[in-house]
């Protein structure tokens, strides 16, 4: 286990978990709404589609917390992902429900 | 019974002469001093993927798409765990299959 | 592939499969166990009288009907199950609707028919096979919500080690039949690769589905955000998903003559080579009444549901699901058949039951690899006995599971049949038992363990068809005599797996016998820096 190694990166290590379990499953949740907006006659569907991508989802971005070079990265990457998705989605459904 | 039969023979078959393509298996089922010849080494991996390529094609064609390649995963995988634990401790017993499809042909070994 | 990657998702594979491998464990054996659920339920209800030979599904029917006019008179739903191949029985079934002036909840209710005699048989209270597999997402002890967070929770972090597992695996396919034995640390990471990699598409297929059938609970915001909040939107939205796209046509039968017979009578002639296997009566006395007829299927993935027979514009009408109406359901539909196999006949049965069980070996393998690399000379006393108590826990954890299903087998046997809440006491016996194997291991010489564990396993298991011998009135040979197949079946396969547990420990033994003097680096606590660099 040489990539993390001194009693420093406990905290970074701390750090990485809650941004990828937390973090994480906001993003996911935010492409699932996303996603379920494709379907353009079929709500349930979409919603349905979203939800089993979502996975998938969840996965890269642990992946990627855990990739980052700092914990702060990490944190800074899952956060802007997650408010560019909010975004799109406020978007989205100002456009749909105009 | 019988398309089992088959598709398990041809799992075999092409798993064993796939992996026989791996200088590393090969050392282990023939003698250490038997090169393995770039030229043997193309016709065992050719014949391998032909041989899984039919026992899917088999497989698909039995139970229809969806079922057949739920079959095909089931019988490989257990195939080749069996056969992972053969070349552990009876290395040997496989030598026999190259020769079945006259891939190579050794003056010294015995099949 | 670059260095830090692999080096990054090696720890991350180290850790997310550490953190919730013994619950991972349980979950992959209970579910394996539950491809079984029907088999085991026959055997912990050893007074079902099996039906064997092809009875008269007439007759048969007719029994049901009369006990159910006398049992359930006023219940609106009425289902018979007819002998199947894995429910080889008959039982009635009926909704009993709440009633406030007697005090009786909405619950349902099921009896087994004796059709020799034709009256119902009194079958011990157990929690059965059911009870078993549906441990396996419910968990137990904790509330049902918790049980599906946990589990799903676990699962996520299985299908990031698998796909951790894929990244830093370099000789994926150099390495895929190699299996070095006698070496070690590096036999122990064969034998793990070989765990994982050769049934990876199962695992992968079996991990994914798994986290969709919870997804209505885990990604329930989903569904707040763009249907609506609350149980009654999430009902509709579950209903919504779930419909089929079906067929109707109108049939030559009389309106007044559609009865439980005529319509088994229809269906028989209309399917030829199927066997109907449960029929049902559905809002009796209602405008709505209608019968639904299940077949025995398992030559498909796709499990047509069921034949609807209704009066309709006063002519009988058939309706029948084809599949599910939305492509995105449809999916979910193919996911959700493939991780509960119900489809498969009995070999893929077992083959299913192979992969789970190779699924746990990956798992128990992993836990055993993290403990080894843990064990090294230079880690600090307080470590070194904090990895000592986690590698007891270990064995306790993958010996006691089987013990611990040997165990509810047994006290389905033992416990008396009338004592108060029997089916949570067998739960019970299910836990007492693995947290007897923990303690155990906690208590035991390390050296012991795995072979003590090993012995008493295998003699647990192979005593269970002596136990059925004494206790009811079943045995092997009767159950050669009487074509009762399930019972055999399971009793053979108890002597099995007891055998195999004998081979672990025959084997076990004589590993500890060529090297009684080898002191192992955990027993050692080093005192200086001196420590000995031999590993």
């Amino acid at each position: 286990m040489t990539f993390f190694k001194n009693k420093a990166n406990s905290i970074s290590i701390i750090a990485r978990v809650l941004i990828a379990l937390i973090g994480g499953f906001l993003l996911a949740n935010f492409v699932a709404i996303i996603i379920s907006y494709l379907p353009a006659d079929n709500v349930v569907d979409g919603i349905v589609t979203g939800m089993m991508i979502s996975f998938i989802v969840y996965t890269l971005v642990v992946m990627a917390v855990f990739h980052t070079k700092t914990a702060m990265k990490a944190g800074m990457w899952v956060g802007s992902c997650c408010i560019a998705a909010y975004g799109v989605m406020i978007y989205i459904d100002m456009v749909i429900n105009a | 019974m019988m398309i089992i039969f088959f598709e398990s023979l041809l799992l075999v078959f092409g798993f064993t002469l796939l992996s026989l393509s791996l200088p590393r298996h090969y050392s282990q089922v023939y003698n250490e001093r038997q090169q393995l010849s770039v030229r043997i080494l193309w016709r065992l991996r050719i014949s391998g993927y032909i041989l899984i390529i039919a026992s899917m094609i088999l497989a698909i064609n039995t139970w229809g798409v969806a079922l057949g390649l739920v079959y095909w995963f089931a019988y490989a995988t257990p195939v080749t765990f069996f056969l992972s634990l053969v070349f552990a401790f009876k290395p040997r017993w496989l030598a026999f299959i190259p020769h079945l499809f006259n891939l190579i042909c050794h003056e010294n070994t015995k099949p | 592939m670059k260095p830090r990657f692999r080096q990054s998702m090696n720890w991350l594979h180290t850790w997310a499969g550490f953190s919730f491998g013994w619950l991972l464990y349980f979950i992959f054996i209970t579910g394996t166990v539950g491809y079984f659920d029907s088999e085991i339920d026959r055997w912990m209800k050893p007074e079902i009288s099996v039906v064997n030979h092809l009875e008269n599904q007439n007759e048969i029917l007719t029994i049901g009907e009369q006990k159910l006019e006398a049992l359930a008179p006023e219940s609106p739903q009425w289902y018979i199950s007819l002998p199947a191949s894995r429910t080889p029985f008959v039982k009635i079934q009926w909704l009993q609707l709440a009633n406030a002036e007697t005090n009786t909840p909405r619950d349902w209710h099921e009896k087994f028919i004796d059709i020799n005699t034709g009256e119902t048989k009194e079958i011990r209270s157990t929690a059965g096979g059911e009870t078993l597999y549906r441990m396996h997402y419910n968990l137990h002890y904790v509330p049902e919500l918790m049980g599906y967070i946990l589990t799903s929770l676990a699962t996520m972090l299985m299908l990031i080690s698998l796909v951790t597992g894929i990244v830093i695996h370099k000789k994926i396919f150099l390495e895929f039949f190699t299996f070095r034995p006698k070496k070690g640390m590096r036999s122990w990471l064969d034998i793990h690769n070989i765990f994982s990699v050769l049934p990876l598409p199962f695992h992968l297929m079996i991990t994914y589905s798994g986290l969709l059938l919870l997804m209505g609970v885990t990604m329930s915001s989903v569904i707040d955000v763009r249907y609506g909040e609350g149980r009654e939107n999430h009902r509709k939205f579950y209903n919504e998903t779930q419909k089929d796209t079906k067929v109707q046509q109108f049939i030559d039968l009389a309106p007044d003559e559609l009865s439980l017979q005529s319509v088994l009578n229809d269906a028989n002639l209309r399917y030829k080579n199927q066997k109907i296997s449960y029929i049902g009566l559905i809002d009796r006395g209602s405008v709505d009444e209608h019968y639904k007829i299940w077949f025995d299927k398992f030559d498909g993935i796709h499990l047509v549901s069921a034949l609807e027979y209704r009066i309709k514009d006063e002519r009988v009408e058939i309706e029948t699901s084809t599949e599910k109406a939305g492509s995105a359901a449809r999916v979910y539909d193919l996911f959700e058949h493939l991780h509960e196999g119900l489809f498969a006949n009995i070999y893929l049965r077992w083959l299913y039951f192979l992969f789970g069980l190779l699924g746990a070996g990956m798992v128990a393998t992993g836990m055993i690899l993290w403990i080894k690399k843990k064990k090294k000379p230079s880690q600090s006393d307080k470590n070194l006995v904090m990895i000592s108590i986690v590698e007891r826990i270990n064995i306790g954890v993958i010996l006691g599971l089987p013990i611990a299903i040997a165990g509810y087998f047994w006290a389905n046997r033992l416990l008396p049949l009338n004592i108060e809440h029997r089916i949570d006491w067998e739960v019970h016996s299910f836990f007492i038992a693995l947290l007897a194997s923990i303690g155990f291991s906690l208590f035991r010489s390390i050296k012991k363990i795995w072979a003590n564990l090993l012995w008493f396993t295998a003699i647990v298991y192979m005593l269970l068809p002596l136990l059925n011998l004494v206790t009811t009135e079943h045995n092997i040979v009767s159950s050669i005599q009487k074509n009762d197949w399930l019972m055999l079946g399971f009793d053979l396969s108890m002597i099995f797996f007891g055998l195999c547990f004998v081979l672990a420990a025959i084997i076990m033994q004589s590993k500890n016998s060529l090297s009684p003097s080898i002191i192992k680096q955990s027993d050692f606590k080093p005192k200086t820096k001196l420590a000995l660099k031999v590993d």
